[in-house]
């Protein structure tokens, strides 16, 4: 069966590139544009994966990631944030968080895949 | 994988402007009150946006001038610089700058003139050197050399290391891509008896033996994610033979233990200092937490590309004029089966169109807010305080109509600014406050959007404009205009009047470029004012450019159609009513009021057929103030028609607006009230030329 | 070399330097446009008449939706009009991003023909030769090839006013 993503990003471009990404990959994906309307999706689906920017209004990328881990279903399901490289810090935040990697913008489709490999089996 | 980035362009580009509205929205706000913090993050994650996707998508001149301005905002957002007017000011011709960029990549549009300016200066009070451009981050292997050799991998994971979505198997896997794994030894003296398990930490550890060509780094990259508590540790065994002599001291790997230990370190110290985080985090925090998950989806909304949604709403346009036809077949079908279920599904059809319709509608507030801007640079450039309100901002109108209609705005805007509203010491002087108002308000009204602009500066100088007019030859020396003929006058081609060309407004164009944007938009624009209280311009939109209510006419064979916001009323007079006044030309006179006839046959150039019954059918329209009576065969009935543009395979045709394709099949034209008028009076002009041509050659050739 | 092939065999130009015309027949005289540009023929319907058009502009009629100017070649080329009658067509052709129709007085078949047997265009006498970019022989045959968007083109700009 095929895996499904969560995508969370308020940017449209980026959410697009991502999810046209996974799915080239064989992921299903499911589309949040800030931190409230993925958690609010991902109530009602099983997701393997979530993918998230850190800059987003409504809920930030962080509280987000803290807000998932509390939730059974996303104890163990691996986390990436989307981070820029002047968000050096914001990496270490997100680890704490508990967020399982990072990928740093700007970044194209084989890096993404990259490292989704690192953290999807 | 072969993925073309521009693809996701258009959707960048979108979302760049969306960004760039939101970035001038707040700054403009900053102005009043610069320790905003929301403002200031706000702005500042409008920016981070913008950089995070240019660069992602290839517009790198974007992402390096974004670079530079996130840089300065990130100052701003930590108090380190102040939000002062001249630095709002930079940061507006940021936005501006980025606009331009955008529209440099997106069509080719020329640079910004003032790039080069506004990156110098975000460079100064950066601090840093203009030389300084975006980083760019190369990802994958940093060494491409070949130092491999055989490796012993440790890796300890935390307890907790399962809850961050780690996995140590597909770590193990990774290592495996890179060379040959040796050995495997797993470390259970951590485990603990049965009964003491928590199934979900992690006891064990694992040694790795693994013979790799990759350099040390390479094999370092696959822990790149490994929280705090976990540590890993790479020596090497043997070095390949190549490098075995520079390999021997493993100095990454040493590196790599006392990283391991710091981070040790560090979590500590990110333990106690968590609370801050929190607490940093809270103001974000209590928005969420204000804001009900269920709104979320409420909201929810999905961008569709504008051409297919043009298409699907031109489709449904035809399936109105479908479902009209099989109507009119049924109708013409004896016993009238099947009347009833048409009449159900044409009500469907109908419906079906109004919401298609309803989805390319817009609130008109993006375009209010730009006018904001507008207003404020003017006020600036000028010297004048100016209060801008606007009312109205969720008004809708059709996506098409908003975009059209922002420059003609613009114009009026910076003229109501400019030339309206009067310098402050001027304004004191005839008793007024110093600070001028201009409203700008939107409201609806039957099939119409008005648009009023309003100003309560010095109101139009009536004796300078008649001046103007009768200099310029646009009216004869001896006419006695009305008072609303002389305010409509500015809307005349070549018409301003500016007493000296201002770096603002005086750059050639003049309301009657805001009228003929207009009128292209099937609207229309008028003035109102009041010498030294103000003026009040009033555009008029149709709510939507796709259909129209309309009278449907016979001219001989021919049907036409008339906007039946521009129709009054219809009569039938006697022939013997119609007048001929020299100059006039027919006229008639209804209710007093004496009333141009326009013989539509005549000037649609339509073979008429001699009527014989002395009496004339006249349709009565007024459009833009001009009112007349239209000569038609024959009244067919209201009926709303999907407009068809002649543009689109032809050319613009004088005195029609477009055509429909009426039930039958056939095409209509629909007449442009305004345009007909116009034909009226040119038609006038040359039988006045013919007569005046004739005459003079009756004078001159006896000579 | 040229050869007439079978008219219902429409294909597109090759890269051998072989293109596809279709013929049609304006009062006696052969004439090609590229099969490329032709859309459709249709068989003549009523039009809408646009006042205040040159003459050679009949109207507009409705293209499955569309609302299309149509054009009769006759009176463009300044020839004698005639009565329209069951052969005469409208070919629908594509004009840059426009489409359009022109009246004929009937199609004839689909020539082939060689860069090699193009000819360059001699004096036709009334006809402005700049609307005709060469004359292609087949047989005893002389077809004019007609450059449509020198043609049509100026039918889109606006009056000057």
């Amino acid at each position: 069966m095929a895996k499904t993503a969560l995508v969370v990003d308020d940017s449209t471009s980026m959410r697009q590139m991502v999810t046209f990404t996974l799915k080239a990959a064989g992921f299903e994906t499911i589309e949040g544009v800030n931190g409230v309307d993925a958690l609010a999706k991902s109530a009602t689906a099983t997701v393997d994966l979530v993918i998230t920017d850190l800059n987003m209004p409504e809920m930030d990328g962080i509280t987000l990631v803290k807000e998932l881990r509390a939730k059974p279903a996303f104890k163990f399901t691996p986390i990436l944030l989307l981070t820029t490289e002047s968000q050096e810090g914001k990496k270490q935040e997100g680890k704490a968080a508990g967020a399982t990697g990072w990928m740093v913008k700007p970044f194209n489709p084989d890096q993404l895949m990259a490292v989704v490999k690192k953290v999807v089996r | 994988m072969q993925i073309d980035m521009s693809r996701f362009r258009a959707a960048f580009y979108v979302e760049a402007g969306e960004h760039l509205q939101l970035m001038e929205a707040a700054l403009l706000q900053l102005e009043s009150s610069p320790r905003d913090v929301e403002l200031l993050n706000t702005i500042f994650r409008a920016a981070h946006s913008i950089k995070g996707a240019s660069t992602t998508f290839g517009v790198d001149e974007v992402g390096r001038f974004t670079h530079v301005l996130e840089n300065l905002l990130e100052r701003l957002r930590d108090g380190a610089l102040e939000a002062n007017a001249p630095l709002v000011e930079l940061l507006l011709s940021s936005v501006d700058v980025i606009d331009g960029l955008i529209a440099n990549a997106k069509d080719g549009a020329p640079l910004p003139g003032n790039l080069e300016q506004v990156f110098s200066e975000l460079h100064r009070v950066n601090g840093t050197p203009v030389a300084d451009s975006l980083p760019m981050p190369t990802h994958g292997p940093v060494t491409e050399s070949k130092a491999g050799g055989l490796f012993r991998v440790h890796l300890k994971p935390s307890p907790e290391f399962f809850r961050f979505g780690q996995e140590p198997l597909l770590l193990i896997r990774e290592l495996s891509e890179l060379g040959t794994i040796q050995k495997t030894a797993i470390d259970t003296k951590n485990l603990p008896s049965l009964s003491e398990i928590h199934p979900e930490e992690c006891y064990l550890s694992w040694e790795i033996d693994i013979a790799t060509d990759c350099a040390p780094q390479s094999l370092e990259d696959v822990f790149m994610f490994l929280d705090e508590g976990s540590s890993y540790r790479i020596e090497a065994i043997a070095a390949s033979p190549a490098s075995a002599p520079t390999m021997q001291p493993t100095p990454s790997a040493e590196h790599t233990t006392e990283n391991g230990n710091s981070h040790g370190q560090r979590t500590t110290n990110e333990k106690e200092s968590e609370p801050d985080v929190s607490k940093n985090a809270s103001p974000i925090r209590s928005t969420a937490a204000t804001t009900p998950t269920t709104k979320a989806v409420e909201n929810e909304t999905v961008r569709v590309d504008r051409q297919r949604l043009d298409e699907l709403i031109n489709q449904i346009g035809e399936l109105v004029i479908g479902a009209s036809m099989v109507e009119q077949e049924l109708l013409s079908i004896p016993g009238g089966h099947g009347l009833e279920s048409m009449a159900a599904l044409g009500k469907i059809v109908r419906d079906l169109q109004e919401m298609s319709l309803g989805l390319r509608m817009v609130p008109i507030a993006a375009t209010f807010q730009k006018m904001n801007r507008v207003i404020r640079d003017v006020a600036k450039k000028v010297g004048k305080q100016i209060q801008f309100i606007t009312e109205g901002d969720d008004t809708e109108l059709d996506k098409t109509v908003v975009d059209q209609i922002s420059d003609p705005l613009v114009h009026m805007v910076r003229n109501a600014a400019d030339h309206g509203i009067e310098t402050p010491e001027q304004r004191v002087e005839c008793g007024k406050s110093a600070e001028g108002v201009v409203k700008l308000r939107a409201y609806q009204q039957g099939g119409n959007v008005y648009l009023e602009l309003k100003d309560d500066g010095r109101g139009l100088d009536r004796k300078r404009i008649l001046e103007k007019a009768i200099e310029r030859g646009i009216l004869p020396a001896d006419s006695t205009p009305s008072d609303a003929e002389i305010c409509n006058l500015i809307f005349q081609p070549g018409f301003s009047t500016a007493k000296e060309v201002t770096d603002v407004s005086g750059r050639g164009v003049g309301m009657d470029v805001v009228r003929r944007n207009v009128e292209a938009l099937q609207g229309s624009v008028s003035i109102k004012s009041i010498e030294g209280q103000g003026s009040t311009i009033t555009v008029r939109l149709p709510l939507t450019l796709a259909i129209l209510d309309g009278l449907l006419v016979r001219l001989s064979d021919e049907v036409f159609v008339i906007p039946l916001l521009s129709v009054i009323e219809s009569i039938c007079i006697p022939t013997d009513e119609i007048h001929k006044i020299v100059g006039v030309g027919d006229v008639i006179t209804l209710r007093g009021e004496v009333v141009p006839l326009l013989k539509l046959h005549r000037l649609l150039n339509i073979q008429s057929r001699a009527s014989s019954d002395g009496q004339r059918l006249l349709v009565i329209v007024e459009d833009q103030g001009r009112r007349m009576a239209l000569c038609v065969d024959e009244l067919l009935g209201q009926q709303q028609v999907v407009i068809k543009n002649l543009e689109t395979n032809f050319r613009k045709v004088p005195g029609v607006a477009g055509a429909t394709i009426l039930g039958d099949g056939r095409v209509a034209l629909i007449l442009d009230t305004f345009g007909v008028s116009n034909l009226g009076q040119e038609d006038l002009a040359s039988a006045r030329q013919a007569v005046i041509a004739s005459h003079s050659e009756s004078v001159m050739s006896p000579n | 070399m040229t050869t007439l092939i079978d008219k219902y065999d429409v294909g597109n130009s090759n890269s051998s330097g072989i293109s596809q015309f279709l013929t049609f027949a304006l009062n006696d005289q052969e004439f090609g446009i590229e099969i490329l540009r032709v859309q459709e023929i249709k068989n003549f319907t009523r039009v809408t008449p646009i006042p205040n058009m040159p003459e050679c502009i009949k109207g507009v009629i409705n293209l499955r939706g569309t609302v299309v100017p149509i054009v009769d070649l006759r009176k463009k080329f300044a020839m004698p009009s005639a009565e329209y009658n069951q052969f005469t067509v409208i070919i629908v052709v594509n004009v840059g991003t426009k489409i359009m129709g022109l009246v004929v007085d009937a199609v004839s078949d689909v020539l082939n023909v060689g860069e090699e047997s193009i000819e360059k265009t001699p004096d036709l006498g009334a006809i402005d030769t700049s609307f005709i970019t060469g004359l292609a022989k087949s047989g005893d045959r002389l077809v004019a090839l007609l450059n449509i968007e020198y043609l049509l083109g100026d039918q889109f700009s606006a009056p000057s006013v």
